[in-house]
């Protein structure tokens, strides 16, 4: 039987990103990252995805809309968030780039944002992302490629700019 | 017109590049491509958008051990309520048998001793649903729950109301004990069916 250790260092990092992806919010993130290990360990024979990451995304996804649906709303910027990278001026442009395309990502559906994190972050299957998302095949491609064609009308808007 | 067709294309292009598009739509889509090189370029940057680049996590050891300490104090309440759950509806359930007669096993008690029993195991039930909400991963399961607890209680009372109806002397009985019963049951009731209704939805 895996260990609560085991699967909370395997994949807290990914699931603490996918909810700040969510959510845009640092504090919140942390929040959804570990009440997510805690329900997935009282529920570990209940799994309803193929892997352990989708599994864990899931639970990560509803808890997240279930405190947007409590604090009535869906998306909320944290301009807090610190880049710990080594090169402060390198990382002065990426920041910005970073901003951007969270910023971005927050105007967009929660399902189109959440599709797109997971198949391009985390190279999750389709077959698991319509699960996740309760949506058809052709609707969770067409939404993960409706958001990299935003994305990349913004790097070329930047490019030109 | 020229910009409206490109506006247009630009539209198609989620369902043209996830493969989803007819096959009409597709050769528009083409047609267009061949006589815009900026459109082009947009495409292949599309097709080439790479992760983003990670950001830096802030979990730490300590909040590894508070998920963990959390997660071990639901599951034991869970497992508790269960049990006792378990225990206080086994219970009120046993019948005796005294020659040819079978009568319920509380019957020549005081009515009090299965009221309290059944307030004991409707306290678990209670218990236990809210344990397992507080481990819910979706609100399938949540209301998966709810319609579970509802039956439960509806089960609970319905029963002991007939078997306090059934196998008591009533003149021992205080009728209110039984207004309580037939009203929890009819909660009970009405919640399951709402419960199903909404889970249907």
């Amino acid at each position: 039987m895996i260990q609560f250790q085991d699967l909370y260092q395997q994949y807290a990092a990914d699931v603490y990103r996918f909810a700040f992806w969510l959510c845009g919010n640092q504090q919140e993130a942390e929040d959804i990252a570990s009440e997510t290990f805690v329900r997935a360990w009282g529920n570990l024979d209940r799994s309803r995805t193929e892997t352990v990451k989708a599994y864990l995304f899931m639970i990560a996804r509803n808890l997240y809309l279930k405190q947007a649906k409590g604090n009535g709303r869906y998306a909320k910027l944290d301009t807090t968030q610190v880049d710990h990278a080594p090169n402060p001026a390198a990382i002065a442009t990426d920041r910005i780039q970073l901003q951007q395309v969270r910023e971005m990502l927050q105007t967009l559906s929660e399902t189109d944002r959440s599709a797109f994190i997971m198949r391009v972050q985390y190279d999750i299957p389709y077959a698991e992302i319509t699960r996740i998302l309760k949506i058809s095949l052709s609707a969770a491609k067409v939404k993960v490629h409706r958001t990299r064609l935003k994305l990349a009308i913004l790097r070329e808007e930047k490019e030109t700019a | 017109m020229n910009n409206v067709t490109r506006d247009v294309i630009i539209d198609l292009l989620p369902l043209y590049l996830a493969d989803e598009a007819s096959e009409d739509t597709r050769q528009l889509v083409e047609a267009h491509l061949a006589i815009d090189s900026s459109l082009i370029k947009l495409v292949d940057q599309t097709r080439n958008i790479q992760p983003i680049e990670d950001i830096p996590h802030t979990l730490n050891k300590e909040q590894e051990m508070k998920s963990l300490e959390k997660a071990k104090r639901y599951t034991q309440q869970r497992n508790t309520f269960m049990s006792t759950a378990f225990l206080f509806t086994g219970f009120l359930v046993p019948f005796r048998s005294d020659g040819n007669e079978v009568s319920w096993f509380w019957n020549e008690t005081s009515a009090a001793l299965p009221l309290s029993i059944f307030v004991l195991a409707l306290s678990s039930w209670i218990g236990f649903a809210y344990s397992v909400r507080k481990l819910s991963i979706d609100n399938i399961q949540e209301m998966k729950m709810q319609q579970n607890t509802f039956l439960g209680l509806a089960i609970m009372c319905s029963l002991l109301f007939a078997l306090l109806l059934g196998f008591t002397n009533l003149g021992q009985l205080n009728s209110s004990i039984l207004y309580f019963l037939f009203f929890f049951a009819f909660v009970g009731w009405v919640g399951y069916a709402n419960a199903v209704w909404r889970l249907s939805k």
